[in-house]
């Protein structure tokens, strides 16, 4: 792959040279952001992961105030459709503000970890917390039981999952979270102008892969060289789906910290609901490595699951406390990054960049071609 | 360029590559009287699971073989533990190894034999 890249950008320089302006190094990596969308499996812990039937009942779940003990939420309150699955505000309100900002639902199928501190290895448990969760929507598993068999989505869950009576409230809770898994699962960003430009550079299309805007061109060269991101926001996400320390503030308020993935996995030991438990339908517990030997270190403690960046242009502001209001203050976040606010032990990678204006503009630009505006 | 692969490809069989089956990589030995081992690696994906194979080339009881795995310039190693199993005559399977990060990666092996205690090492650059 390497020869190929210095064979297109020696052909290149005799006929539209200025079009591409990566070295065969820079478009070696370019190309491990792809392809995309991935391909993806049905979940194997999830028995109707991929059932029609079940994506058709977990979407019309997903948008019922009826998951709600008091009928105020549904997921979509605080995941809404209109602003790629996330909500415009720093930190979700539920029955009182939440310490994190709602992060995006697209993308979401086959990760190792869900959460802003990773305290679910699975899409059916990261979607069964809130149901219970006593801020959010604040169900109890009878308490649900009870609502779903009074209601018309009685008749497609028992179509499903057969007669509620003979389930346990807690069955009916895990069943009901394996429904909007499976609808998540769905939901996926639409290829970029990056992508266009990506695989044009896979086929060695470079008249194609020329019309990616230079200046984003530029930012993509600082995203992979002096900025470090790609060591972060690597693969097709643009994440490596593990926890970091990003220099942003973990206080809640004066008194309240915010222990990020140190929380995740103390939520995450306790949980009967990881695919190393007995509700993951897959008798092989092929995914359960992850939690089993996962490895907690004094590093955990205020580190946080590095976002996707497909599609962050629609999922302002951003960070686990929404404290950023758009990408120029991301990057000027990282540009200027207060080293004083990482652990003594915190990730080399991460210094002041010093990146000039015209820098810090073509790295948002950059960040931009990864989600498709209207 | 071609002559100049061929030639490391050669060198590297007849240096790097080890046991009689002359599979993988032999591991740096921190003492020089160690016993040779190798380790065999896939082409290792990015912050994804995956295996490798240990072998001690010329076998003998091993008590207790680890493995770890660190970022030397980024002060920090693997998130997981992997799982060490001994399938017998000096070969072990290690499942569960994940390097988050691109850049240079450092396998620490040690091995306890009885009484002795070998440590080896050997670097992989990840992209
Ligand atoms: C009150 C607002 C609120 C409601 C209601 C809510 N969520 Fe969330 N959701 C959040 C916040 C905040 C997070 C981040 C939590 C964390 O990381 O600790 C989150 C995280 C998630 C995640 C993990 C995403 C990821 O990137 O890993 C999933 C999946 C999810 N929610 C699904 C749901 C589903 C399904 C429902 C309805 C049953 C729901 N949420 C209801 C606020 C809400
Ligand atoms: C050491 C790993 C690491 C590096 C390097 C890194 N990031 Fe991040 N990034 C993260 C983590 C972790 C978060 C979330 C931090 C938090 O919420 O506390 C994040 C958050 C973000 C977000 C916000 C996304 C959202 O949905 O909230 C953007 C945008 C972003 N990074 C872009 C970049 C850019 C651009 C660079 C290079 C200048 C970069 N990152 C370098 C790990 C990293």
């Amino acid at each position: 792959m390497i020869r190929w890249g210095v064979l297109t950008v020696a052909i290149c320089g005799q006929t539209a040279a200025a079009e591409v302006l990566l070295t065969p190094d820079e478009i070696d990596q370019t190309l491990s952001f792809g392809p995309w969308p991935p391909i993806t499996q049905n979940d194997p812990s999830n028995r109707v992961s991929g059932n029609a039937a079940a994506i058709a009942l977990g979407a019309t779940l997903f948008h019922d105030t009826a998951l709600s003990v008091d009928h105020r939420f549904a997921c979509s309150s605080c995941h809404d459709p209109t602003y790629s699955f996330a909500a415009p505000v720093r930190r979700a309100m539920g029955r009182e503000k939440l310490a994190r900002n709602s992060p995006s639902l697209m993308n979401l199928a086959g990760l190792r970890w869900y959460g802003w501190g990773g305290k679910s290895d699975n899409l059916w448990a990261a979607s069964l917390h809130p149901i219970i969760h006593p801020v959010e929507m604040a169900q109890t598993a009878d308490s649900w039981r009870e609502r779903l068999a009074n209601s018309a989505n009685a008749a497609p869950y028992e179509a499903l999952f057969g007669p509620l009576e003979s389930q346990t409230p807690q069955m009916v809770l895990v069943n009901t979270a394996k429904t909007l898994a499976a609808y998540q699962e769905t939901l996926v960003t639409p290829k970029t102008a990056f992508d266009i430009f990506r695989d044009a550079l896979e086929r060695g299309d470079l008249k194609t892969a020329g019309t990616y805007p230079h200046s984003a061109q530029r930012g993509l060269q600082l995203f992979l060289t002096r900025g470090n991101c790609s060591f972060c926001h690597s693969g097709p996400r643009f994440s490596n789906n593990e926890f970091h320390d990003a220099g942003v503030a973990y206080f809640i308020d004066e008194t309240t910290v915010d222990g990020g993935r140190y929380e995740g996995l103390r939520f995450l030991f306790s949980s009967p609901y990881t695919l190393a438990g007995d509700w993951s339908d897959d008798d092989a517990k092929s995914g359960a490595w992850a939690v089993r030997n996962v490895r907690q270190t004094h590093a955990d403690f205020g580190a946080f699951r590095t976002p996707s960046l497909r599609g962050a242009a629609h999922t302002a502001p951003y960070m686990h406390d929404g404290s950023l209001p758009d990408f120029d203050a991301v990057v000027r976040h990282y540009n200027e990054i207060n080293m004083e606010r990482m652990h003594t032990d915190g990730e080399a990678v991460l210094a002041p960049l010093d990146l000039t204006e015209a820098e810090v503009s073509d790295l948002t630009g950059f960040l931009e071609t990864l989600s498709l505006r209207e | 360029m071609i002559k100049a692969v061929l030639a490391i490809a050669v060198l590297a069989a007849s240096s790097a590559l080890a046991c009689e089956d002359n599979i993988g990589v032999v591991l740096t030995a921190q003492k020089q009287a160690a016993p040779e081992a190798v380790i065999v690696l896939p082409d290792i994906p990015l912050a994804q699971p995956f295996s490798a194979r240990i072998k001690l080339c010329h076998g003998g009881f091993v008590t207790k073989l680890n493995v770890d795995a660190i970022m030397p310039a980024h002060q920090h190693g693997m998130n997981y533990v992997p799982t060490i199993t001994d399938l017998g005559a000096g070969n072990h399977q290690v499942d569960g190894l994940v390097f988050h990060m691109p850049g240079i990666w450092e396998f620490q092996v040690e091995v306890t034999q009885g009484a002795e205690v070998n440590r080896y090492t050997h670097s992989v650059t990840i992209r």
